[in-house]
């Protein structure tokens, strides 16, 4: 090949062709003869593993990893799509009552409380808000139902004092709407406006105060009484009062106060 | 099974090769027929061209005489499901080369060299120096070491495959044909990564090259 050429021209055939003549001598073929026979006889003498086969098969499949990992992703992605569902409202339930009577205005009169619908009647496991839809049956063919929300056991929802409960707040509601609503609001029961709509699933983390807006409620204190709301700051006020106020003052205090049916005195 | 030997055997370029790859064949018949010791034969033969050639791809002797070790037991130990589709010397070599690729892959961010001395004797390699240095005596040992430290750093510089390539051709002396199917692709492939690989050792070279 160098023939060819000039004797000072060099290429990089020529430059690598001497890494051929990069030889070990006798003694490293010596010694790699004996270090060979005793691998040799390790291999025979060793039993190989009962997963070598397996590694063999999974060494010739390594051509498909990337393609079945692909299609494993994509088949796990549509199956949590498809299989997903949202969780449902399971801790309400919603009873809507029929209640018939004949003379709205006699309470003792009312005929019978009808389970219209009952969204998920056997799972309930704790108190249930029930929304009862009691249709009280009067002389006005106008009369719109009145739709109070009541606290009720899940083995009670059909009980006699229920009905009796629902059957007496919708004769109230029906004949005196106002009082009807100060018993509601006076008793906790919520008066719900507009029954017909799906009760609205609040996070229960909405409800969570966070501290800005303590922080923000205390610092607008001062300039927007209605927005203060920091009931910390308010118990703590309640606490100072009582450790300033000695009995004897109290006493001091309240006498001179008096309160008659419709004057109130104070003396100083 | 005689139409596969002889598809295999169509693949080994020329008729010294062919020689030796029936030769072969009978040694593998041998083994396989339970002579274990006739293996020794097969290593002897080729243990030298298998561990220049893992030399070559790691500069490194020790890691090589262990390759070059391994990928001989590997063959003894799978001799039985040789079935001669291809040369024994190409099936030996495929083995060699992964467990080369195998081992560089492992050890990416080591490169310790440990090299071996060139052998002056050699006439090629002796002309080549001859041409770069006038210098004689130990300022000669001098450069040749220099330029040996030099060889071997181009080549780390080659990323594996390329590096593979130019072993098997430009050091080993094998076919495109025979490499393409130790490496397991295409002939127009290991051209590309020759070609590709022999500009990056110009470019690193370009001190020793004389045109």
């Amino acid at each position: 090949m160098r023939n060819e050429r000039t004797k000072s021209q060099v290429t990089v055939e020529d430059l690598l062709s001497l890494k051929r003549a990069e030889r070990p001598d006798a003694e490293f073929w010596h010694q790699f003869e004996h270090e060979m026979r005793v691998k040799q006889l390790a291999a025979i003498v060793e039993p190989r593993p009962w997963w070598a086969s397996f590694i063999r098969v999974g060494s010739r499949m390594a051509r498909f990893q990337l393609p079945v990992g692909a299609t494993a992703i994509l088949a796990l992605t549509f199956l949590t799509v498809r299989e997903y569902h949202l969780p449902e409202a399971t801790d309400t339930q919603f009873i809507s009552l029929s209640v018939a009577s004949i003379a709205p205005v006699n309470t003792t009169e009312v005929a019978f409380a009808n389970v219209i619908e009952t969204t998920a009647p056997e799972t309930i496991t704790e108190s249930i808000v029930s929304e009862a839809n009691v249709m009280v049956a009067s002389n006005e063919p106008a009369t719109e139902p009145a739709y109070i929300a009541v606290e009720v056991q899940p083995e009670s929802v059909y009980s006699p004092a229920n009905e009796a409960i629902a059957a007496n707040l919708a004769a109230v509601r029906a004949k005196t709407p106002e009082l009807a609503r100060l018993i509601a609001r006076v008793s906790g029961v919520e008066e719900i406006i507009n029954p017909r709509a799906p009760s609205k699933v609040v996070d229960p983390l909405v409800r969570v105060k966070t501290p800005s807006t303590s922080r923000t409620s205390r610092l607008l204190a001062s300039a927007l009484p209605a927005t203060f709301s920091g009931e910390r700051e308010t118990r703590g006020s309640v606490m100072r009062v009582e450790r300033s106020l000695t009995e004897d003052r109290v006493y001091d205090s309240i006498s001179r106060f008096g309160v008659k049916a419709d004057r109130l005195a104070i003396s100083f | 099974m005689d139409a596969l030997n002889s598809l295999g055997k169509t693949m080994v370029s020329s008729p010294e090769r062919q020689q030796e790859a029936d030769s072969d064949w009978d040694i593998v018949q041998r083994v396989q027929a339970g002579d274990v010791a006739a293996f020794d034969e097969l290593s002897i033969r080729y243990r030298g061209r298998v561990y220049g050639m893992i030399y070559n791809m790691t500069s490194n002797r020790e890691d090589a005489a262990d390759l070059t070790q391994d990928a001989l037991i590997k063959a003894f130990q799978s001799i039985n499901r040789f079935q001669g589709q291809s040369s024994f010397f190409t099936w030996l070599y495929r083995i060699a080369v992964n467990s080369t690729l195998t081992h560089l892959r492992k050890n990416r961010l080591r490169t310790f060299f440990s090299l071996e001395k060139i052998n002056e004797n050699d006439r090629q390699s002796a002309e080549v120096i001859e041409a770069l240095t006038d210098n004689t005596g130990a300022e000669r040992d001098t450069f040749v070491k220099e330029l040996q430290e030099k060889l071997n750093e181009a080549m780390q510089k080659l990323s594996i495959r390329h590096r593979t390539v130019v072993t098997l051709f430009e050091i080993d002396g094998l076919g495109h044909q025979e490499i393409a199917e130790i490496m397991n692709c295409s002939v127009g492939t290991v051209r590309s990564r020759l070609h590709y690989a022999k500009q990056i050792l110009q470019a690193e070279l370009q001190p020793y090259i004389r045109k």
